[in-house]
């Protein structure tokens, strides 16, 4: 039976048309079994093609040392880290998605959630790598870590690149394993449904025997919610950490009190843009309307107003305190980010971050896919911009004026940062390809309450 | 440990080891074959017997540098110097204290000069025609030459030689006149230098030298005359007028009359930017001005001088009024110096002016160069006499003179044409390109000689090293020619010097060789009689009048000369103090000048004289004088060996025609498209308005003293601090004494390995420096207050790179040092970021691995060379602390106070930085840190600097 792809961007529903669990499991486990169309190649290309790019760009500069890069003293941090930041933050989302939403009892969140949380990793991932690659000497990342060396050397407590290295990869680790366990009662449908022995050997192997009786339902639910609980504290606590490496510094325009609340809103707002650039392409590609409906775009646009005024806050706040503190250094690094040679930088992220997510008050626009998702790529852009005006803007003029220089990436910074792009997109596209992008044991579940709602 | 060399072919602790594949008996194998083979090969003592300076190990002891007393000569006039070597390898040059024109320090040339002995480019081995000989078969050349001249005297013999004032160059040439007595010898270098011996022979009838004695000066007038960059007495000029620096009470007054900023002008009380046609009526302006405040006891020709035509401009004029009255009031005490000006009326009424009014402050001393007016008129001569068929044989031995002759006398041509030219070189120049046979030239650290310093202190030049290549000095060259047989410099010398030094003369030659210098052979200054008609005569004689429009100043470079350093990467990438250029020269003018001709900063301009062109990029210069168009000489080499990313910036030799090179000419310049990329070491040139380098007048301090004082770290803590209980490293940099001659950064770079980054790594801002002398300028971009800040890690007690580093790759020493572990850093560069004074350095690339196997000869083997991706920056030489406290341990006694010099101490000529420990409350960094002028950089963060600074005095001219 075919699903009903009726759904449309203003429907208020959370599941379109009349839906059974048979349609519900068919068109959900769709994507997986049948073949890859043109769409998706047409995608997969270019998505290597930018892989490609990354990974050559990551060789040069791994064997031919950060030079390579357009960072330069004053400016020691500059695209790496600004990607860095801009792809965790957008990691963000997804646990705020999937974690407090669930919390929350927030039912919209089902549909959207296993993208979401497969967005938070592959953005984690790509995040990931920036630190690595930006170091002088990666070959040696792993003293970051405290193992037990012969010489007895630990890494500096101190130090927020530290502290750093446990938030980020707790929130990898809590995340992958977030994702996974919700999947398993889906690994398992698949697990059923594999028309080839080989996927079912595959997909029942990840399943980790899942047989669907209420003794693993009763463990998958309490799991599911410890899980839960566990992951909440982490939305607030990696992006906190992540603006400590910039808060717990001395430099004019880093040393800021705002900075951590003012970062989650930010990774937040980022989060939000990005689901909504992937769920709209996505339930259009893969007839995923039905139960990704107007009223889920809907609400990501409402949170995006929210954060957005969050991110205003933090603006305002950082322009009050710099006239407030009247501190020499702090008024110039303020000027040179406004007014300076790249205040064009500075404009595009009050642009995009503050004042385009405004036009979400319009419910029209709200409901108008075009508009949100060209809405979403600007605010991920403004994203951008406000990690580029932190890191790069503060450095570029600071207490010694002798020393301040222009920064300008080089080609292989370029490369780096859209090919990490590729590489997102090409992991976000196998996952499409090999597993059911919507929970489909929830979206039943959904279905069964939302029935007895109506009854 | 020795550092990784081609010649011994050891993988030493250095380099890092690759392990991997190596099983552990075929590693100690290695281990133990580098310890047999290694040493031997790469020590190579001099086949003579030299003698050591401070210390005489037995033999060589691997690992302990050694010290030999030697001399560098720049312009034929010596410097003395102590050099450091290690297993035979020259690491480190430093002033000898007892030569006069050293003190103990060094400039930036001689610091450099060590560089240029490990050049790869070097010539290697005598050229001829397209191929090369043998030493043997060159000597048989020479000799067969010689005979071939013997019949006519020499008549079509030429000599081109550089300036020189060794004693056994004299004695050689003689030799050479007496086989050759038709030969004709012309002595050559680019600038004019002898204007004021010209002046003194004008007034006195005789060549005589200025010697200013600074130190006795209350005021001191400089005309067109940077003593604190060029002259053979920059070094004591500097020390002795920074010496009147630092207390208020006696302060020295410093008025500059110049046309570019130069060192003198940036540290002058008042500076007087003036076109190159003004200084001369400046000059005699002022000797009118003084005369007549001086009245009835001048002779009354100076008082019956013409007034200047045309007339100076109005605050020329004041100027000239102010410093006359401030010349008078110190009569006695007053000095005007002219040293480096090459226009004789200056000079001239330089020396009448000091006759009046210096007293004791000024002394006259013979000249000590073997030709004391050479310059470039004597290759004019060279080519009229090759034009007349006249040279058979040239033998040059004069810096490249076809790059550096007068662009309209076709030297190339001249020289094509001589049948056999000789070329003595240390590398392959413009010149080499047309001489048939090219003789290395030995490196003054690979040879014997003999030299001058500017008093006529005789200073033996002995070698560190012998010769890596079969090159030969000036002095063995000259005698294959003066003597039948081609004489070692070891047997010429001592066979000048043995008869001269009487019975004793092997002790006292010990002596000599050990001192550095031959004790009691300084001249003694003459008193002449002065023509004092022939002084008014020659100056009121009527000035050629101004050029119109534009002027042209071609200058010697700070940095390489006029050439000589174009090679060398130490000083290339140095920047220029008041520039901040490295790599590369720029058409100066000044900002108003430039706004009116529609250029900006790296505009491409064409700049025309006398129908001659070059294409240069502008660089508007607050300071320079309107209307005047600067140009350095000495880059833009077209031949510079296999180096080609060395070959930088634009020839100005090109427009450096006879008429410019002998008074003011006027240059059009012509707007041409595109732009020009600059390597700035510095871009911002304005502080702000921040307390970075704080200036207090003098007559002022009392009531800046309260300033001064918030300016230091005095503010509460919560936290309880260390307490240091032992040494407590610290330092302290004068700003009064600060001449900002960049001695210093060249200093840090040799002793601490740093590395060379090329220019294209200078344009992206990753040069390396560890210790860099920042310039601010403030005020009116045509009277700029200029200010220099040397500026290298501060050794903060609470410094604020060490708590960011995520593994403990910098950390605090229990004697406050702020310590690099390299070993451990991976690289994160956020020390940097949080490091308020950006003095952090990161290794983008793996530098090091790109310095040529032969100047890795130079490494100093007591530090570590940095790899890829590993942060580094001062280190308040660590290593010298160490090995003073190992000397002192073995001793079984405590560090004194003075016992340790960090090596931008060491090499500065004005004593401006000073290191110690603040545990020696009886100390000079204890005493300069309890000083009324000390501030800290920045001491509002709480960072709790080791490095203290004292602000700078100024003492401004009243009525200006």
């Amino acid at each position: 039976m075919e699903p009903q792809a009726t759904g449309t961007a203003k429907s208020d529903a959370l599941i379109e048309g009349e839906q059974s669990n048979l349609s519900l499991h068919q068109s959900l486990l769709r994507p997986v079994w049948q073949p890859p169309g043109i769409r998706f190649w047409a995608l997969m290309g270019p998505a290597t093609v930018l892989t490609g790019i990354y990974f050559y760009s990551a060789f040069l500069t791994v064997t031919r040392g950060i030079g390579e890069w357009g960072n330069h003293i004053p400016v020691a941090w500059a695209f790496g880290i600004v990607n860095f930041v801009w792809w965790i933050g957008i990691g963000h989302a997804g646990t705020l998605i999937s974690a407090i939403l669930l919390l929350f009892l927030q039912k919209w969140r089902t549909s959207i959630n296993r993208i979401a949380e497969a967005m938070t990793i592959f953005a984690v991932m790509c995040a990931g790598t920036f630190p690595l690659l930006h170091l002088g000497r990666p070959w040696y990342f792993y003293w970051l870590l405290p193992y037990p060396d012969t010489m007895h050397v630990w890494p500096q407590f101190k130090s927020p690149l530290t502290w750093d290295v446990f938030a980020v990869s707790t929130y990898l680790i809590v995340s992958i394993i977030f994702w996974y366990v919700g999947m398993v009662p889906d690994l398992a449908a698949l697990r059923d449904s594999s028309p080839k022995k080989y996927q079912r050997a595959l997909y029942g192997a990840l399943s980790l025997g899942w047989r669907g009786s209420t003794h693993n339902w009763r463990q998958y639910q309490s799991v599911y919610l410890l899980l839960a609980g566990l992951a909440t504290p982490l939305v607030l606590s990696v992006h906190t950490i992540v603006s400590f490496d910039f808060a717990v510094s001395i430099l004019p325009g880093w040393h800021e009190t705002v900075f951590p609340p003012y970062f989650v809103a930010g990774a937040l707002h980022s989060g939000f843009a990005m689901v909504l650039m992937l769920v709209i392409p996505v339930r259009w590609a893969l007839r995923l309307e039905h139960v990704i409906t107007g009223r889920h775009l809907s609400a990501l646009a409402k949170l995006a107003i929210a954060t957005s005024w969050l991110v205003g806050y933090g603006y305002a706040m950082e322009h009050f305190i710099n006239r407030y503190g009247g501190d020499q250094y702090d008024v110039h690094e303020y000027a040179a980010r406004v007014t300076g040679h790249y205040a064009w930088i500075w404009a595009l992220m009050i642009t995009c971050n503050v004042l385009v997510p405004q036009f979400f008050w319009s419910k029209k626009l709200r409901h108008n896919t075009w508009f949100l998702w060209f809405a979403a790529l600007l605010i991920n852009v403004g994203m951008w911009c406000e990690r580029f005006v932190i890191v790069v803007l503060s450095l570029y003029q600071d207490f010694i004026p002798s020393h301040w220089r222009d920064y300008a990436p080089r080609l292989v910074d370029l490369g780096l940062f859209f090919g990490s792009m590729g590489l997102f997109t090409l992991l976000f596209l196998l996952f499409l390809r090999y597993l059911p992008p919507v929970p489909v044991s929830d979206m039943k579940e959904l279905h069964h309450e939302l029935k007895k709602e109506a009854a | 440990m020795v550092s990784p060399t081609k010649t011994c072919g050891c993988e030493s602790e250095l380099v890092p080891l690759r392990v991997g594949p190596l099983s552990r008996r075929r590693f100690l194998q290695i281990l133990g074959a580098a310890g047999v083979a290694g040493l031997p090969g790469c020590y190579r003592p001099p086949p003579d017997p030299v003698a050591p300076y401070a210390r005489m190990p037995e033999g060589v002891t691997p690992g302990n540098a050694q010290h030999y007393a030697s001399a560098l000569a720049f312009d034929g006039v010596t410097t003395g110097v102590v050099v450091t070597a290690y297993e035979g390898r020259p690491t480190k040059i430093e002033g000898n204290t007892l030569h006069p024109a050293s003190l103990g320090a060094t400039g930036a040339w001689e610091q450099a000069a060590l560089i240029d002995l490990y050049d790869p480019a070097r010539l290697t081995s005598v050229g001829l025609g397209r191929g090369g000989i043998g030493r043997a078969e060159f000597l048989e050349h020479m000799r067969a030459l010689a005979k071939r001249h013997e019949p006519d005297g020499g008549a079509g013999l030429h000599l081109l030689l550089a300036p020189s004032s060794s004693p056994s160059v004299g004695a050689t040439l003689e030799r050479l006149r007496a086989r050759f007595p038709k030969s004709t010898s012309h002595t050559y270098r680019p600038l004019d230098r002898s204007a004021g011996l010209r002046a003194a022979r004008t007034a006195t009838g005789k060549l005589l030298a200025t010697r200013a004695h600074l130190d006795r000066a209350d005021v001191v007038v400089a005309l067109d005359s940077d003593f604190m960059s060029f002259g053979p007495e920059r070094l004591r000029l500097s020390h002795e007028w920074a010496d009147r620096r630092t207390v208020a009470k006696s302060m020295n007054r410093l008025y500059v009359a110049e046309t570019q900023v130069s060192l003198m002008g940036a540290m002058a009380d008042a500076r007087l930017p003036a076109k190159p046609s003004e200084l001369p009526r400046i000059a005699s302006e002022l000797l009118r001005a003084v005369a007549g405040a001086l009245g009835a006891s001048t002779p009354a020709e100076l008082r019956a001088l013409p007034a200047a035509n045309p007339p100076l401009p109005e605050f020329a004029r004041a100027f000239v009024q102010a410093s006359a009255r401030d010349l008078v009031a110190h009569r006695g005490r007053a000095v005007v110096l002219a040293n480096e000006s090459a226009d004789e009326t200056v000079q001239l009424a330089a020396f009448a002016l000091n006759q009046l009014l210096a007293g004791a402050a000024v002394e006259l001393l013979p000249p000590v160069e073997l030709e004391p007016l050479a310059g470039p008129g004597a290759l004019t001569d060279l080519v009229e006499a090759i034009g007349r068929g006249e040279v058979k044989t040239l033998l040059c031995t004069a810096f490249d003179p076809v790059y550096t002759g007068p662009a309209d006398l076709g030297v190339r041509d001249a020289l094509a044409k001589v049948p056999e030219l000789i070329q003595l070189a240390h590398l392959a120049d413009e010149t080499t390109a047309v001489a048939g046979v090219r003789v290395p030239r030995s490196h003054p650290l690979e040879s014997w000689g003999d030299v001058r310093a500017f008093d006529g202190t005789v200073s033996l030049v002995q070698p560190l090293i012998a010769p890596l290549y079969d090159s030969f000095t000036e002095l063995e060259l000259l005698s294959t020619l003066a003597d039948d047989v081609g004489h070692t410099g070891y047997a010429l010398l001592r066979g000048l010097w043995q008869p001269k030094l009487g019975a004793e003369f092997e002790s006292r030659w010990r002596v000599a060789l050990q001192d550095g210098l031959l004790a009691g052979s300084a001249n003694a200054p003459v008193a002449p009689n002065v023509d004092w008609a022939a002084v008014a005569g020659a100056l009121s004689r009527p000035l050629p009048p101004p050029p119109e429009g534009l002027e042209l100043h071609l200058a010697e470079d700070r940095k390489i000369r006029t050439g000589e350093f174009t090679h060398n990467p130490w000083l290339q990438e140095c920047p220029d103090a008041l520039t901040q250029l490295a790599w590369d020269n720029a058409l100066l003018l000044n900002p108003k000048t430039a706004n009116s001709l529609g250029l900006e900063l790296a505009s491409m301009v064409e700049l025309s004289v006398d129908g001659k062109k070059v294409v240069a990029p502008v660089m508007p210069m607050p300071g320079q004088a309107e209307g005047a168009v600067t140009v350095h000489l000495g880059y833009g080499h077209t031949i510079a060996a296999n180096a080609n990313e060395r070959v930088v910036g634009f020839n100005a030799f090109q427009v450096r025609t006879r008429r410019a090179a002998s008074g003011p000419v006027a240059a059009t310049l012509r707007k041409l498209e595109g732009g020009y990329r600059f390597g700035l070491i510095q871009i911002e040139g304005s502080d702000q308005g921040r307390p970075i380098s704080v200036e207090v007048e003098a007559s002022e301090l009392p009531e800046k003293l309260a300033d001064l004082a918030h300016l230091r770290q005095e503010h509460p803590v919560i936290f309880p601090r260390y307490a240091y209980p032992g040494y407590r490293w610290a330092m302290a940099i004068d700003l009064s004494r600060c001449i900002g001659c960049q001695a210093c950064v060249v200093a840090c770079r040799a002793e601490n390995n740093v590395p060379i980054v090329g220019r294209d790594e200078v344009m992206r801002g990753r040069e390396m420096h560890w210790l860099r002398v920042d310039r601010y300028f403030a005020g009116d971009v045509s009277a700029p207050h200029v200010r220099f800040h040397p500026l290298m890690c501060q050794h903060c007690e609470d410094a604020p790179c060490e708590y960011v580093c995520p593994v403990n790759a910098t950390v605090h020493s229990d004697e406050g040092l702020n310590e690099m572990v390299y070993n451990r850093c991976i690289g994160t560069r956020y020390c940097s970021n949080n490091c308020p004074y950006k003095v952090r350095r990161f290794n983008f690339h793996a530098y090091a691995d790109q310095t040529p196997s032969t100047e890795q000869l130079a490494y100093n083997p007591e530090v570590t060379v940095r790899s890829r991706g590993v942060m580094e920056k001062c280190s308040y030489c660590v290593q010298r602390i160490e090995r003073v406290r190992i000397d002192r341990e073995i001793a079984g006694e405590m560090i004194r106070d003075g016992d340790i010099q960090t090596a931008c101490q060491q090499v500065c000529p004005t004593e401006a930085i000073k290191f110690g420990s603040l545990s020696d409350a009886e100390g000079v960094v204890s005493t300069l840190h309890a000083d009324v002028r000390r501030y800290d950089l920045l001491g509002e963060l709480n960072t709790f600097p080791r490095t203290a600074y004292l602000a700078r005095l100024t003492n401004r001219a009243k009525g200006l």
